[in-house]
This record gives C-alpha cells, sequence and structure tokens, in this order.
C-alpha cells in the first residue's frame, strides 16, 4: 500500500505556491489531522469488515470529500467492496459511495495529470488514478458476482464511469472523445462473463448500446477485437454473445442520417473538421461488419447459426457496406445439411439481385434441397414463399418446372396435410405459368406407337440431381392423383382443383401455408353439432373379442380365419385377451 | 316555299274575320248585340300587327343543323309578348297583393252579377231576387243533423232502432226527427224544382258541393230501405225453411236431434219472425246463441255422415320372400345413403328428415349433460372374479331375458303393439315376445339374437338374477354409476346396463329421454374407466360398446358431444402419449359412427388425432412403436370401406421398419421422415433366433402390452409387416400404388426371411399396377369458350330521344329525368324571383312618381292660387300707389 500522506502533507505549500484560489480553496478542506490514527482506522475496518455498516460507509465518504488528507480512506472502502464476506447491501452502498467519490474528485481534475503540476501533485493524482483504475477493474470483476442487483448496479456504476471520464478526463487535443479503453474492459467483462445473468446483459445491450450511437460504435470495436481473439471466448457463451449482438437494434444502414444520440459525447457537438472515426457512418458499419464477421469464424453451434441466419436479410445484410464479404458465409450453411441451406437461401437471394452475385448451379442446388425432411420442418412455409418467387420468371424451361412440379408432388406422398395443402395450389400455379408442363396432368397418345412405348413405369429419375435432365415432364402427376383420396376431408376437396378447369388465374400460395394439425383440428372443433351425426345402423358382431365361438380358443394362438369377420384388421392384428 | 308577307297578311286578316265575306246579317246583329264588337276587332288586329312585326320575333341562329335532330326549343321566341304575359299575370296577382299588403278589412263587391258586363241591370236584379229566395227556403240548414251518416251499433242502424222503439211516440211528437223526412223530402222537390228552373235560365251552371251531397245522402237512403226490405223478405223466407225442417228430417230418414227444440217452442218465442232491429240486446244474444248451437248439431250431424268409416281391407301378412325383398332394399337404401354421404356429396333434406324422425321423436332437443363426469371417477378396481373371467356374454343376456319375463315387459309390449319404435329395448322385446319385428328395428335384432343365446342354461340365469337386483336408479353422473356398481362384479355390468335401460325407456315416462342421455355418456365415461384399469375385462367393454352404440342411434347428439370433448382433451393434453382409454374411445368411434364418409362430426376430428399422433410423435420406445402400431390398425379400420390414402400411417410403418430392422440403412429409400435412433433396434442375434424358434406365424401384439410396456421386438416387426401388407391391399387403386410401396421392398430384403412372402406380394402388386397404368388424363372438360366482347347494339336507336332516356337502367333514368326537372324548375323560380322583384321597384317607382307629380300638382295649385291672389293684391297696391304718385 503507497502511503500516500507524506505526499500530500509536502502537497501542500506547493499548492498554494502555485495558484492563490487554489490555496485557500484546499486550506479549507483539508485541515492538518493527525495521520497515525486514520491508518490504524483503516486497517481496522479493513480487518474487521463484519462491523461496518451504511453509515460508516457515508461518513468514510464525507471524510474523503472533505480534505485530500482522507484519500486513504479510498483503499479502505475498495476493501469493503472487494470483500467477499460484505453482504450484497453494502456492498452495493459501498460501490455507489465509491463511484460518487471518484465522479467528484474528476469533476475537480484530481485525476488529470497538469502539465503544470509539481510533482507532489502528479503523484497524488497518478496514485488517485492508479485506485481509480483498481476500483473500476474490481467493478468489472463485480459483474460475476451471484445477484441480478449486484450485476445490475456494477454495470450502470461502470457506464457513469464511462460518461464522467469522457467529460473531465477528455485530452484537450481531441474534440469527440469517448474512453474507448474503459469501455472496452466493460464489453469484454459482459461478453467473457460466463456468471453474468442472460436478462442482465440483454437490459443493457437494449438501453445502452441500441439507443446510443456513440456506445454502439465502441461496443462493436471492441467486440472486434475481443472475438478475433478466439481462445479468449469459451464455446458455451457463444450462443449468449450471438443473442446479445443479433438483439441490437436501430443499426445504422446506408439510409441512416448523421448521427445525433450520443451518452458520452456532448449532444451538441460541433463537427470536427475532420470527422473521426466515431462520427463517421461508414467507419460505424464497417467496425460492425469486421465484428460481425469475425463472430462466423467462431464455431458457432447450429442454433445460433439459425437465428443469424434468419435476421441476416433483414438486418444485417443491410448494415455490411460490403455484403459480398457474407458469401463465404452463405456458401458454406448453404452446403451444410440439415434446414441451413433453406435459411442461407434469402441471404443468398438478396446477394444475387442486389448485389449482382453470380451464383452457379443456382436451380439445380435448389433443386437438391427439396429432400425428404423438407416438408416436415418449420420452415416449410418461408421456404416456399422463397420458391415461388425462384420459379415465378416465366422463362424457365419447361424442363425445370416439370422437375419441382413432379418432385413436389413426390414429397406430397409422404407430406402432412398442412403441408399438401401448400403444394397443391403451388403446382396449380406452376401449371397455370407454363402451359407446356400441363402435359404431366393430361397426356393423350399422338398416335398408336406412342401407345405401343407406354409401359406404365414413371419416366422420371429421382436419383438425377440435375432439374434439366429428370425426364419429369414425360412422366404424369399421378401423386396428385393419389392425394385426391386423402384421409383429411378438407385435404382431398382442395386436391381436387387440380382435375378441374383451370378458371383461376392463380392461387394465393400464401393463404395455405400456414396450417398444421393443430389449426385443422381447431377447425373441426370449432363447428358446432347441429345436424344429429349419423350413426353407423349396424351394430358390429364384436368389436374387441373373437365370436363367442371361439372364445374359448382365445388361449391357442393361430385359431384366426374363418370366424374372423372380413377385413377386421383390429382383431387380425392385435390381441384383445 | 314559303308564301310571301303580303298574303299570309291577308290569310290571317280573313281568318280573324276583319276583311273579307261579310257575315250574314243575322249573326252580325248578334254580335252587335255584345257591347264590345268592336273592341274584340281591335284586339285581333292588334295581334295581327304584332305577329307580322319582325322587331317583335326573336330568332337564335343555328351555326350547324343537325340531321335528324327534332326542333330545338326556344329557337324562335317573342320576348315582347312574354314579357307582356308575365307583367299581366303579375298585375294580376302581384300588384294587388301589394296593394293589399299591410291593409286588412275591405269589401269585395260579390253581388251577383255585378262583374258580369253581359247582364243588363234588370236580369241582375230578377237574379239578386232569386238568390235571395233560395236562401231564405234553405233557413236553418246548416244546423240540421239530419244529412250527417247514420250511427250504426253491430251493423244495425241505432236511428233505425229508436225509430222503432219511438213509433208510437212519434205520431204526437212534432219534434223535427219525427218530421224530418218528410220536411226533407219537400225541402229536395223544391230544390230541384229552383235547379231546374236555374239550368233553364243558365244551361252551364255546374251543380254546386252541397247539392252533390244531398243527392248522394238521398240515394244511400233509399237504397238503405231497399237492403232493409231484402231482409225482411229473407227472414220471412227462412222461418218458412225453419217450420218444414222436420219433414226433412223425415225425409232423410233419421229421428230428429233430441237437442233440437220442437217447432213449438220456437214459434212461442218467435225470435225469427220479427227483425232483428225490435229487441233488446240481451234477447238477441240468447237468440244468437241458441242459433248457434242449433247450426253446430246440424254441422256435426253433416260431419258425421261425411266421416263415416269406410271397411278398408286389413294388411295382409307378408311372406318370408317379401319380407326378404323388403329388408334387402332397405340394406340397398342404407349402402346407398353410405355411399353417397363417403362422395362427400349432401344427403339430401327430405332424406335426412325421414332418417331422423324417429330419433327426434323419441330425443329431447335440451340435453343438459354432465361432461364434468369424465375423470371423476375413482376406485373402482373390479377384482375379475375367476369364476366369471371367461364367461360367456351369452349367460350375461340369460339374466336379461329373466328380466323380460318379470313385468317390465308388459309395459312395453304395449308400446310396441301400439306404435313403430325404433329404439332398441323395444326390439329386444318384441323379438323376445316372438312377434315380428319392423323393419327398422331387425339390425338390432342381429345384436340381440346374439346376445340371446341359442343353448340356454338355465342354471346361470338363475345365480345371477338372484344376485342381482332388478331395479336401479338411473344413473346422472359417473360417480352415482360407481356407487351403484361398487358391488356389482365386473362382469354383470352388461346386465345391469341392460336392465337400467329397459326401467327407463323413454316410453315409461316423460323425463327418461334426459335420463337416458345423460346415461348414455356415463356409460362412455364407464367404458373408458374400464379400459383405463390394468386389465382391461374386454368382453365386458364390447358388450357395454354396442349397448353405448344402441344409445347412440337415439341420443346422437349428446354422444357425440362428449367423445368430441373427450377427444379434444386428448388432442391438447396427451397427443404424445395416449392412454389405453383413448385407444379404447377411438376403436368405439369406428364401431359407432360410419367412418367412411366425407366428413363427419365425430369421425374426423378423431382421424385428425390418430394421424397427428403418427406424423407428430417420433417414436423413442418400444410402447410408442406398440401405440403406433395401433393406430395405425385403427388408421386402415376407418379406411376399410373409403380406402383413403394416408400418408402419415405409411410413413410411421416405413419409420418403424427402419428403426427396428437388424442393421441400419446405409442409403434410406424412398422419402418418409426418419428420425435416427438406434435402440429400438433388434439384436441380429435374436433376429436368427427368432427365424430359427419359430417359422409358423409369430404372436400377435397384446393391447394390455401397451400399459405393460413389456412387448417382444420381433413381435413389433411382424406386426407392422403385416400392417404394411393390409396398407398395400388398401390402396391397390391408388395409381401411385408403386411409388409408395418400391420403397418397402429395398426395406424388407434384410428382413429376407421373415418377409419373403410379403416381398413377393408386393412385388406382383406393384408390376400388376403398373403394367396397367394408364397415363393421366385429368382434363377431358369441354374447351373453355373464349370470351368475346360484342358492341353493344341499340336496336331501338332513336336520335329523337335525348341521350340520358336512352339509358338501360330505368331506375337511373328516372333520377336523371328527376334531376333535370329539379334544375329547370329551380332556373325558372329564380328567373320568377328575379322578375317579381324588378317588377315590385318597377311599381313602386311608378306609384313614388305619381304620388310626387300628385304632391307637386297640388303644391303648384296652391302656389298658384295664392299667387294669384297675392297678385291681385299685388296689383291693386301697385295700382293704388301708382294713383298714389299721381
Amino acid at each position: 500500500m503507497p502511503t500516500p500522506t507524506s505526499t500530500k502533507k509536502r502537497k501542500q505549500p506547493s499548492s498554494g505556491a502555485t495558484s492563490a484560489s487554489k490555496a485557500t480553496k484546499k486550506s479549507k478542506s483539508k485541515p492538518p489531522v493527525a495521520e497515525v490514527p486514520k491508518d490504524a482506522v483503516a486497517k481496522r475496518s479493513s480487518e474487521n469488515p463484519v462491523a461496518v455498516t451504511q453509515d460508516s460507509i457515508l461518513v468514510l465518504e464525507e471524510a474523503i470529500i472533505e480534505s485530500p488528507k482522507n484519500y486513504n480512506q479510498i483503499v479502505t472502502l475498495i476493501g469493503y467492496f472487494n470483500d467477499p464476506v460484505t453482504s450484497p447491501d453494502l456492498c452495493i452502498t459501498s460501490a455507489v459511495a465509491l463511484c460518487r467519490t471518484f465522479c467528484r474528485l474528476m469533476s475537480k481534475k484530481r485525476l488529470s495529470k497538469k502539465r503544470t503540476g509539481s510533482a507532489e501533485e502528479v503523484a497524488v493524482s497518478t496514485w488517485l488514478k492508479e485506485r481509480y483504475n483498481e476500483y473500476f477493474a474490481s467493478l468489472c470483476e463485480a459483474l460475476e458476482r451471484e445477484g441480478p442487483a449486484v450485476q445490475n448496479t456494477a454495470l450502470t456504476l461502470l457506464m457513469r464511469f464511462i460518461k464522467e471520464e469522457a467529460l473531465y478526463l477528455k485530452p484537450s487535443h481531441e474534440e469527440a472523445y469517448f474512453p474507448h479503453e474503459s469501455f472496452g474492459k466493460i464489453v469484454k467483462a459482459v461478453l467473457t462473463g460466463e456468471k453474468m445473468e442472460e436478462d442482465v446483459k440483454m437490459e443493457w445491450a437494449e438501453k445502452y448500446i441500441t439507443q446510443y450511437d456513440d456506445v454502439r460504435y465502441s461496443f462493436f470495436s471492441a467486440a472486434g477485437h475481443i472475438l478475433s481473439e478466439s481462445d479468449s471466448i469459451p464455446t458455451s457463451l457463444l450462443s449468449q454473445i450471438v443473442s446479445l449482438i443479433l438483439s441490437i437494434g436501430n443499426l445504422p444502414t446506408a439510409k441512416t442520417d448523421d448521427f445525433s444520440t450520443f451518452y458520452a459525447l456532448p449532444d451538441d457537438l460541433e463537427p470536427p473538421r475532420k470527422t473521426p472515426p466515431i462520427l463517421s457512418l461508414t467507419a460505424h458499419r464497417r467496425t460492425y461488419q469486421t465484428t460481425i464477421l469475425s463472430l462466423l469464424r467462431l464455431p458457432l453451434p447450429d442454433f445460433s447459426l439459425k437465428s443469424i441466419l434468419n435476421s441476416l436479410s433483414p438486418t444485417i445484410l443491410p448494415v455490411f457496406p460490403q455484403p459480398h464479404t457474407l458469401l463465404d458465409f452463405l456458401l458454406s450453411s448453404y452446403s451444410h445439411g440439415g434446414v441451413l441451406p433453406l435459411l442461407s437461401l434469402s441471404g443468398i437471394f438478396e446477394l444475387i439481385t442486389k448485389h449482382n452475385l453470380d451464383f452457379p448451379d443456382f436451380y439445380p442446388r435448389l433443386y437438391a434441397l427439396l429432400d425428404r425432411h423438407l416438408l416436415h420442418t418449420r420452415y416449410r412455409s418461408q421456404f416456399l414463399r422463397l420458391l415461388e418467387t425462384f420459379l415465378s420468371s416465366t422463362h424457365l424451361p419447361a424442363q425445370l418446372i416439370a422437375s419441382f412440379i413432379k418432385r413436389l408432388s413426390r414429397l406430397c406422398l409422404s407430406a402432412p396435410p398442412g403441408a399438401i395443402v401448400a403444394i397443391v395450389p403451388f403446382i396449380y400455379n406452376l401449371f397455370q405459368a407454363h402451359k407446356s408442363t400441363t402435359y404431366m396432368m393430361h397426356r393423350e397418345f399422338v398416335d398408336e406407337d406412342d401407345e405401343a412405348d407406354w409401359d406404365g413405369k414413371d419416366p422420371f429419375d429421382e436419383s438425377e440431381m440435375d432439374p434439366m435432365k429428370t425426364r419429369a415432364i414425360e412422366s404424369c402427376v399421378w401423386e396428385l392423383k393419389s392425394v385426391m383420396r386423402h384421409w383429411h376431408p378438407n385435404v382431398a376437396t382442395l386436391a381436387r382443383i387440380v382435375e378441374e378447369q383451370f378458371t383461376k388465374e392463380r392461387w394465393a400460395v400464401e393463404d395455405f401455408l400456414d396450417h398444421g394439425f393443430g389449426s385443422m383440428f381447431e377447425a373441426e372443433i370449432k363447428k358446432d353439432i347441429k345436424k344429429a351425426p349419423v350413426v353407423e345402423w349396424d351394430i358390429p358382431k364384436r368389436i374387441f373379442s373373437y365370436p363367442p365361438v371361439t372364445a374359448e380358443g382365445d388361449g391357442k394362438r393361430g385359431a384366426v380365419a374363418p370366424v374372423v369377420e372380413k377385413d377386421n384388421v383390429l382383431l387380425e392384428v392385435w390381441d384383445f385377451a | 316555299m314559303a308564301k310571301s308577307q303580303l298574303k299570309r297578311l291577308k290569310e290571317s286578316l280573313r281568318s280573324a274575320g276583319v276583311t273579307g265575306q261579310q257575315k250574314p246579317k243575322k249573326a252580325k246583329n248578334r254580335r252587335q248585340q255584345s257591347s264590345d264588337s268592336r273592341v274584340d276587332k281591335n284586339v285581333a288586329l292588334q295581334s295581327i300587327r304584332e305577329e307580322f312585326n319582325p322587331f317583335e320575333i326573336k330568332t337564335t341562329k343555328e351555326k350547324f343543323g343537325i340531321i335528324g335532330q327534332k326542333k330545338v326549343k326556344g329557337k324562335e321566341g317573342r320576348p315582347g309578348l312574354s314579357k307582356q304575359i308575365g307583367e299581366d299575370n303579375r298585375k294580376k296577382t302581384l300588384l294587388v297583393e301589394m296593394q293589399r299588403r299591410n291593409k286588412s278589412g275591405g269589401i269585395i263587391d260579390r253581388r251577383f252579377g255585378e262583374n258580369d258586363p253581359t247582364m243588363t241591370p234588370e236580369e241582375r236584379m230578377l237574379e239578386r231576387f232569386a238568390k235571395e229566395k233560395q236562401k231564405r227556403v234553405r233557413g236553418g240548414d246548416i244546423f240540421n243533423l239530419d244529412d250527417e251518416d247514420e250511427l250504426t251499433h253491430l251493423g244495425q242502424s241505432l236511428g233505425g232502432l229508436k225509430d222503432d222503439f219511438d213509433r208510437g211516440d212519434a205520431m204526437d211528437n212534432d219534434s223535427d226527427d219525427g218530421n224530418g223526412p218528410t220536411l226533407e223530402f219537400r225541402k229536395r222537390l223544391l230544390e230541384t224544382e229552383e235547379d231546374e228552373e236555374e239550368e233553364e235560365g243558365q244551361p252551364e251552371r255546374k251543380k254546386s258541393k252541397a247539392e252533390v251531397m244531398k243527392e248522394v245522402i238521398s240515394k244511400s237512403k233509399f237504397h238503405k230501405y231497399e237492403r232493409q226490405k231484402a231482409k225482411e223478405d229473407d227472414e220471412e223466407e227462412r222461418e218458412k225453411l225453419d217450420a218444414e225442417m222436420g219433414s226433412l228430417w223425415a225425409l232423410l230418414g233419421q229421428k230428429q236431434p233430441s237437442t233440437t227444440r220442437p217447432a213449438g217452442q220456437e214459434d212461442v218465442s218467435g225470435t225469427n219472425n220479427e227483425p232483428l232491429g225490435v229487441r233488446g240486446s240481451a234477447a238477441k244474444e240468447l237468440e244468437k246463441e241458441v242459433e248457434a248451437g242449433k247450426n253446430d248439431e246440424y254441422d256435426k250431424a253433416v260431419r258425421e255422415m261425411m266421416f263415416d268409416a269406410r271397411s278398408k281391407p286389413s294388411d295382409r301378412t307378408k311372406t318370408e320372400e317379401e319380407q326378404a325383398a323388403e329388408e334387402s332394399e332397405r340394406l340397398k337404401k342404407l349402402e346407398d345413403e353410405r355411399q353417397r354421404r363417403m362422395r362427400g356429396e349432401d344427403v339430401s333434406d327430405k332424406e335426412n328428415d325421414n332418417d331422423q324422425a324417429n330419433p327426434d321423436s323419441i330425443d329431447d332437443e335440451d340435453y343438459r349433460g354432465d361432461h364434468a363426469v369424465w375423470g371423476l371417477g375413482e376406485g373402482l378396481r373390479p377384482a375379475i372374479n375367476p369364476k366369471y373371467a371367461d364367461m360367456n356374454p351369452d349367460e350375461l343376456v340369460d339374466g336379461d331375458y329373466e328380466v323380460s319375463e318379470d313385468g317390465y315387459v308388459d309395459v312395453d309390449e304395449a308400446g310396441v303393439v301400439e306404435g313403430d319404435m325404433s329404439d332398441d329395448y323395444d326390439s329386444e322385446a318384441s323379438s323376445i315376445a316372438g312377434s315380428a319385428a319392423s323393419g327398422d328395428d331387425s339390425d338390432e335384432e342381429g345384436f340381440l339374437a346374439e346376445l340371446l343365446p341359442g343353448t340356454k342354461d338355465g342354471k346361470s340365469t338363475t345365480t345371477t338374477g338372484d344376485k342381482l337386483a332388478f331395479t336401479f336408479p338411473c344413473p346422472q353422473s359417473h360417480q352415482e354409476f360407481l356407487e351403484i356398481t361398487k358391488s356389482i362384479p365386473v362382469d354383470d355390468l352388461p346386465t345391469v346396463v341392460q336392465r337400467i335401460r329397459v326401467l327407463y325407456h323413454p316410453k315409461l315416462a316423460e323425463e327418461n329421454k334426459v335420463k337416458l342421455a345423460n346415461f348414455s355418456t356415463v356409460l362412455l365415461a364407464h367404458i373408458l374407466h374400464l379400459a383405463n384399469t390394468p386389465n382391461p375385462p374386454f368382453p365386458v367393454i364390447d358388450t357395454l360398446t354396442r349397448h353405448l352404440h344402441a344409445l347412440a342411434k337415439t341420443y346422437p347428439i349428446p354422444v357425440s358431444q362428449f367423445i368430441r370433448e373427450h377427444v379434444v382433451i386428448l388432442q391438447s393434453t396427451r397427443i404424445s402419449n395416449p392412454t389405453p382409454a383413448d385407444l379404447v374411445l377411438l376403436t368405439a368411434i369406428s364401431a359407432i359412427f360410419p367412418t367412411s364418409d366425407h366428413f363427419h362430426q365425430v369421425v374426423t376430428p378423431a382421424l385428425i388425432v390418430i394421424h397427428q399422433h403418427l406424423s407428430q410423435t417420433p417414436p423413442a420406445s418400444h410402447r410408442d412403436l406398440a401405440i403406433g402400431a395401433y393406430l395405425i390398425t385403427l388408421s386402415i379400420r376407418y379406411q376399410s370401406l373409403s380406402k383413403r390414402f394416408s400418408p402419415e400411417a405409411l410413413n410411421y410403418v416405413y419409420q418403424a421398419i427402419a428403426l427396428l430392422s437388424p442393421s441400419p440403412f446405409a442409403k434410406l429409400p424412398g422419402t418418409f421422415p426418419y428420425h435416427s435412433r438406434d435402440n429400438l433396434r433388434i439384436k441380429s442375434a435374436e433376429f436368427k433366433a427368432a427365424l430359427k424358434s419359430k417359422t409358423t406365424p409369430i404372436d400377435k401384439l397384446k393391447f394390455s402390452s401397451i400399459s405393460t410396456g413389456s412387448i417382444p421386438p420381433i413381435t413389433l416387426l411382424t406386426t407392422f409387416l403385416s400392417l404394411l401388407s393390409h396398407l398395400s391391399n388398401l390402396w391397390t387403386g391408388l395409381p401411385s400404388h408403386s411409388e409408395l410401396f418400391t420403397p418397402a421392398i429395398s426395406l424388407l430384403k434384410p428382413l429376407k426371411p421373415l418377409s419373403t412372402p410379403l416381398l413377393t406380394s408386393l412385388s406382383t402388386i406393384i408390376t400388376n399396377n403398373l403394367s396397367n397404368r394408364p397415363p393421366l388424363q385429368l382434363h377431358h372438360h369441354r374447351p373453355l369458350p373464349i370470351p368475346s366482347n360484342y358492341p353493344a347494339f341499340d336496336e331501338s336507336y332513336n336520335p329523337e330521344r335525348h341521350p340520358s332516356s336512352r339509358d338501360p337502367d330505368p331506375d337511373r333514368r328516372e333520377a336523371k329525368k328527376l334531376k333535370a326537372e329539379i334544375k329547370r324548375e329551380k332556373k325558372g323560380a329564380v328567373r320568377e324571383l328575379r322578375k317579381d322583384a324588378q317588377f315590385i321597384s318597377r311599381e313602386k317607382m311608378k306609384k313614388d312618381k305619381q304620388e310626387s307629380r300628385e304632391y307637386h300638382e297640388k303644391m303648384r295649385k296652391i302656389i298658384a292660387r295664392v299667387q294669384t291672389e297675392e297678385g291681385a293684391e299685388g296689383n291693386r297696391w301697385e295700382r293704388e300707389k301708382r294713383k298714389m304718385k299721381k
């Protein structure tokens, strides 16, 4: 522990020499007090923290403010704060007291080195600065402590310091000063804080980062640094970081106006001649881009990838100054298995249409996405929406469209009713837009040779990956004919639209996208019973058991066939003994 | 070619009679008689002058003539003339009003003929004298009430009544009332005479309103008198008929009804002789009543004769062949209806009504079900009596038989005799009683015939009968039912239910309908309760379900509502893990309701639930697979008639086979969703062992194993294989059968020895189907006509008509017409008002000028007078002055 008392003592005359006004002030605020008892008090209180009360902390705070002689008490307070034995309430009180103290000291310029100051003054300010840094670090550590109350307070105090620092520790030559270094510490503490509550983090992001432009810039530049040193982040935190970064809103895009909401910078800031990066839109966007890109380099879990891909085209892409930098990520997720390709599709689409991306083999790759899981995933409707856009061009070759039609109708054979309900109008629209594919649902033999060649086999090649070579256009959509006999009455009725005359221009597929078992069941149950339901007129002879003749033979197995009612599967397969 | 100006002038002069041939003298004289023949001439000349003054005519020049356009209104006008007319009109109306403004009173000379210049003073005086006389004669006419319409009561004239009553007094009384008619008559005579006179004098004169009214009144009085007379005649006639009634009865050959009064009595009362108006109202009422009674008697007698029952041939007993034919007809009708429902066509309302007629008559509409019953039931753990454990349901029914002989039936038999009831118990009773069942009952007859054993076991009957009570309260909640059946062995439950149904048959009491409806839901709750017990007694559940079926026929709404509520609970809370009770419920639905319907209020939700489970619950254990297998079985059973396609069932079967097969597949065939999981696989050693030990068909799955959870995987596999073959058989007709079942072949290959028969049958079906499959031809529609738009051509186009009147919409046309009229009128009104204002100011100015002129004149006169006087004086003074000077 350094002993500042001696320096202070020495400082007193010199201060009087430097400026008369200051001297008078100081002489008022610092009456000479014996130093020994103060040290003793400090030691006692640090040794015996149990005795500490809120009042004593407040007394100490008063003392520190009153005279520089009592600066040593800062150490005592930091001791209280850091002591793990201290109760959370006291901890918070001491932290707040310390914060107030440092803020006042800062406002008195005690922490900033003066060029003209004497050696003693410099020593005091250096020592104070060290204490301040010490306290700052321990506040950052406090973010890891148990309980959201402590974490919240610590975070609020830290942000308060950022504001004060920008105000009082501003170097004279810099016009727009933001304490990037201190804020970087906070960002690091928050991002890598394993014990920190997620709610606290989210609230912080919403309250400060989303709202203030300067904080956001500083956050992204700090986060970019932290994320690029990937080994410093535990993998378990990655998903939390992703959700934190994705929760940040109010991001600057190319169309955003100049920044105007500042946390630390003065609101009425005169734009300097040379725009500092913190005020520049491009710099802001670039830091964001770097952060996201370094984030994407990390081994993210699937869950986080999905959420990134979902918010890619609505939020992330417009911010990027160079959207093509995302291409690698998009391509790798496109070739990834599972649902990721479905999600990356919208991003790729945007790159192709808006940023002139050349994407070879787009349609074959799209065709490959129509796999067995497609119609069973949650992202089914999202994909179908995009697919409708992709296939809406009337200049696409008929073979290609035919392949998609055939493939989709094949998938209908194993699809849930909700998906079939969406696919049927979709196919209807395709038929309507590409008249040459209607051959698939109505095919008459041209001549006898043609008839002789027909063997009933489906010419469609399921394993062919190139939609231009599947020979789907020579095939027929028998699958849709089968779907017309679906068990669900509404699905069956809907499927009949393919069979009827194509009088409707096109169906709004959007209306059919969001159906599922739940909604269908609800729709059925909502219908009140108005008419008495029809009851089977014939009471079956036996439902759960064999007719009495063979009832004795229940024990023996195999004595089945003759007595069982025709077509009674239940009794054929199950034994109700 | 238009005539010259001169010619036209001549012509018009001649037509006006100014020039040309002289009129005969006589006519001339007549004209001279009228004082103003010269005036007339001048007027005519003036008009001719004006007509021929080109400055009076104003023409609007037409720039381009339009062919076919009718003459434009207002093209030629005489502004001077029209202005003059307007001015004259105003002078007649507005000026008069103006002059009369702010003035009240004033005497108008309405003396007769004062304004008629054609009358000579003598004529006028004569006329006036006549009028005076007339007025005096008409004297107090104004206050004479006799002219008013007569007051009436019940269609009878009050005046008439009074007349009749006062007839005696009338002679003495000299009041106006009494003498009214005669006086009036006289007056009227006089008037008509006068009128005639007048008419002679002035043939054009119209009748005044009062005169017309008088005429009308006199006419109506005359008619009334006539009517009264006719009525009296009628009464007389009727009296005669009444007197002859006795002889008429005699003619009809029937005794005179005792209630009719003897003729003498009628005579005494003499009711019909006198006109109704004479009697007091009370007497009249009485008489009317009597008359009505008499008429009723007569009507009744006539009606009796009309509706005398004619003898009819009684129904012939049908022969057996006829009965069979009828039965087959009925079955055919039912099957037809089912087919129609399966195709989703609406069963027409009429037929539906027929269907529902019987249940409706029994079913009470306001059913108050206690649906909260389900789930409350607790406790009853029926220890299955070993004695009854494998008892035949037949024996239970013997109990029924006993019951039915126990006096309950008697009541019911009465019901059977009385009407044809479709309710189940009736048919039971009737079949027991050996009476021929009506058509509607025969389906249940089968059920009963089965319940009734061919071989009657007397001993067991007595034992059951001894133990069981014969009467039970009708349980309205499941709790109550549990209370009742607490001490009754499970196997006796059907008997209990049977007895309750007999006891509370809707024929026996009014409230039984509601009670039984409630009981039907209680029964269902109990079935589910039984199914959830660890070892469900299936024979009992079976019988109870069939009881429920019979009840559902009578009370379809409460039963299906209860089932639906249960299905909702199943869907929302335990769709991924249904209880055995849920499975039993779904099975019961398949038995009770026609599952082949295109849409059905109960079956469709149940189907959705089944398929939701199959689609959304990836199997995690063998128990899950067993539940899945059961649901697939149900799905097949639901579709056994309609053969509908269910992707979920097939997906599940494939997935189950892929999950159960001893080794995982490198590349899965087909497109079914697959959640890979290895803990379900059959160990290959086990598989081989199973194959070796049993070449015979392997066990069937036990339903009880779903709750116990001990399921041999090899049995599961064989179950799924057999389900697969069922599905394949079910969907043979589907056009994409081969696509659906091709994946099965590669799935089944690793299971070779076990699946060989299935494989061969599948591959033959697939190849058969493929070779028979024609290309799809869905669109044999008539080609759609290309919409063509002919120009709208108006056949009756008339250029003369205004475009707005050519509007085909009559309403719009009318509206437009009205609008135009309003506009026109408004414009006209504005114009008139403006002209009025101008006129008024002009008149005012004229008046002012007049006044000022008068004033100045007056002043001038005064001044002049004064001046002359003054002048004279002045002159005199001047003269005197001159004199003085001289």
